[in-house]
């Protein structure tokens, strides 16, 4: 019997390493209050990049800021979307607008207050990376930050842009 | 065969074959942390019987258009130092259907939700802490209209690994008046009320078995600006937390930010008299809260930062937080200010609780080198906070925190901190190492000493880490301190303890 389920869970967790992720039909707060489908980011065509992150996560701040950094001559090398969604709850999500704006990030901030979104994509900490192919699939995902991970982002990013 | 394995035999067969039919789309993640508990000789702590402790949790997820479906399945064996023990176990604690159609979105099971800031009504998880206070009932949110969405909530609060008897239900709505004005200004006006009942058996004839919560918001920004407002009443509600008083309840909340390319401000203002919201009236600490109310106070993620970490205080509070953010030719400036202290509408408002005054300076020299220089003032009344045979406590603290990247992918990064204080246990100092090689590894090194205090006791850990595509696993030893961990303003006491830790994150 013991072989029987192993069988079977064994089974059920390879097709669960083919699984393919799509994004959530949940909606997201932007930075005007108003409310978006996290979906509709996936129907522009291009690889979308979310990034979860948080105003008080000192690993968070320091990868985006390494991504502001790159970002325009990485859009130069490849199209898509970036999507940086805050997961600060209403202690600290006062201030996304006010901490994005202070450092001058170009891309998309967002705001996931009660972690929904985070949920519905099964993260668990931050920072945590995605990227999503042209296809609304998960193809690429990443926990933690270390210096030089932007990089091994970009030929990523490059490798989805160009399927 | 277990009742475990019948159960994930029934969850993963269907949904196995419903992904292999390429009908949907499954994923999920697993988190585990494990501990190792050593007999620690200077600090005088026993390990326990069994010297094994670990959390782990198993979220699955199917998602077939406009159906989604997932359960979550927790196993505490036993729960680690410092979480409630009556996590102890193991069983499926999560489960819900949700379909999101058109103007109609429902779901039935377990759900997290906040109404507005969540004054009246946050349903949330916090794995740190060991909160869960998802509804098990129904949710039904609708948007009629593309100005308006209402949802309306009922359901039993999740307790520990089962779920309390008492029903908390509510409604909520938000308008955007701009979109029925047609304005440039970004306006919306929400409005909540959020009820809870228990029943009530004893003997008084005016005992309140319902309480009810209610707000009132606006919201407006623009370009520029963004001004969130909110006013919160509560009906009295005696509890074991507030010594049975029939005083009613209220808040008021401010939050203001204006920003432009390189500046951002922010400032929030908030009143609290008598907040504490429970599903039930006899539960004291962390659980069964049923409203949210996280302080008011900058965030601080650096070691000595967190040795005095503020808690709100539900009963009366007056907090005030200003913050400035500017960047500008590779310099970053953040400056905080965070005041709380009594409600100022019920009382003298002479009493401070807390105050932080904190200033980052952040420098990149080029490419390879960058500093970030913090220095706090705080003062914490710890006898308020912790308990009374303590001293109101005054620190300063100067923390370096030094990043230079060696190459593309391999980069070093050190950390040195002191705090002064001639209260509690006096000075701390604190250093950390940590070493990265991108993508894949990372380690560091760290210790923590409050030297005045006892000079033979070191809190120092290590930690080696691996990240992959869709996993993480970390492994460490070390001291941990005893003291309070703080997620929000929610803070729990955990003890000291010394040992090996495992944690594994997997995402798929």
């Amino acid at each position: 019997m013991k072989g029987i389920v192993l069988l079977v869970l064994s089974w059920t967790l390879f097709s669960l390493c083919n699984a393919q992720t799509s994004l959530p039909e949940i909606r997201v707060k932007t930075t005007n209050g108003k409310e978006i489908k996290l979906s509709d980011f996936a129907k522009s065509g291009k690889p979308l990049v979310i990034s979860f992150w948080a105003t008080w996560c000192n690993p968070c701040l320091e990868e985006l800021e390494a991504i502001a950094d790159c970002y325009e001559s990485w859009k130069k090398k490849c199209d898509f979307e970036f999507l940086a969604i805050s997961i600060d709850d209403s202690r600290s999500s006062g201030k996304v607008k006010s901490v994005a704006s202070g450092k001058r990030w170009p891309f998309k901030v967002l705001i996931d207050e009660n972690q929904e979104i985070m949920k519905a994509m099964n993260v668990s900490e931050v920072p945590f990376c995605f990227i999503i192919n042209k296809k609304g699939v998960a193809v690429y995902r990443h926990s933690g930050y270390i210096p030089g991970d932007e990089i091994t982002l970009l030929k990523e990013i490059k490798k989805v842009s160009n399927e | 065969m277990n009742r475990l394995t019948i159960i994930l035999l029934l969850v993963f067969c269907p949904f196995s074959y419903l992904q292999s039919q390429n009908k949907g789309h499954f994923s999920g993640s697993f988190q585990s942390t494990s501990h190792y508990y050593v007999n620690d000789r200077i600090l005088s702590t026993i390990a326990p019987d069994n010297p094994w402790a670990s959390n782990n949790y198993m979220q699955l997820n199917y998602n077939w258009g406009p159906i989604t479906a997932g359960l979550q399945y927790e196993a505490y064996m036993p729960p680690l130092s410092g979480f409630p023990y009556q996590l102890e176990g193991n069983k499926i604690t999560n489960r819900f259907i949700r379909i999101t159609k058109g103007i109609i979105d429902i779901t039935a099971g377990n759900f997290y939700e906040q109404f507005g800031n969540g004054l009246i009504l946050r349903a949330f998880e916090s794995r740190e802490l060991g909160i869960n206070n998802s509804l098990d009932g129904v949710r039904v949110i609708l948007r009629p209209a593309k100005f308006l969405r209402i949802t309306g909530i009922y359901g039993r609060q999740r307790k520990f690994m089962d779920v309390g008897n008492n029903y908390i239900r509510g409604i909520d709505a938000d308008i955007l008046i701009d979109s029925l004005l047609n304005t440039s200004l970004n306006l919306k006006l929400g409005a909540g009320i959020v009820s809870r009942h228990e029943k009530y058996t004893g003997t008084l004839s005016d005992f309140p078995s319902t309480v009810n919560a209610s707000s009132i918001r606006l919201s407006l920004n623009n370009e520029n600006l963004e001004i969130n407002s909110e006013y919160v009443y509560k009906s009295d509600d005696p509890t074991l937390t507030n010594q049975y008083s029939n005083k009613c309840g209220s808040s008021f909340l401010l939050n203001g930010s204006w920003f432009k390319e390189g500046l951002g401000m922010f400032m929030s203002l908030r009143f609290l008299d008598n907040m504490d919201f429970r599903s039930e009236r006899e539960s004291e600490g962390l659980y069964s809260m049923v409203n949210y109310l996280p302080a008011n106070t900058r965030q601080h993620s650096y070691m000595l930062t967190n040795i005095y970490p503020y808690s709100t205080q539900s009963a009366g509070e007056t907090s005030f937080q200003g913050e400035i953010n500017y960047t500008f030719s590779g310099t970053g400036i953040r400056f905080n200010y965070s005041h709380a202290g009594e409600n100022i509408m019920t009382s003298s408002g002479r009493d401070l609780y807390f105050q932080d005054i904190n200033l980052e300076i952040s420098k990149k020299w080029d490419t390879r080198f960058k500093t970030i220089i913090t220095y706090v003032n705080l003062m914490y009344d710890k006898k308020l906070l912790e308990a009374p045979v303590y001293d109101f406590v005054k620190s300063n603290i100067v923390i370096a925190d030094l990043r230079y990247r060696i190459s593309s992918v391999l980069s070093l990064r050190g950390e040195l901190q002191h705090l002064w204080t001639k209260q509690d246990h006096g000075n701390w100092a604190a250093a950390l190492a940590e070493i990265g090689y991108a993508p894949h590894w990372s380690l560091f090194v760290s210790d923590m000493t409050d030297y005045q205090w006892n000079q033979n006791v070191h809190y120092m850990n290590f930690g080696l880490g691996y990240s992959s595509n869709f996993a993480r696993i970390s492994f460490g030893y070390g001291r941990q301190r005893e003291g309070l961990i703080c997620v929000g303003g929610i803070c729990q006491r955990v003890p000291s303890y010394k040992g090996f830790n495992l944690k594994l994150n997997v995402n798929f």
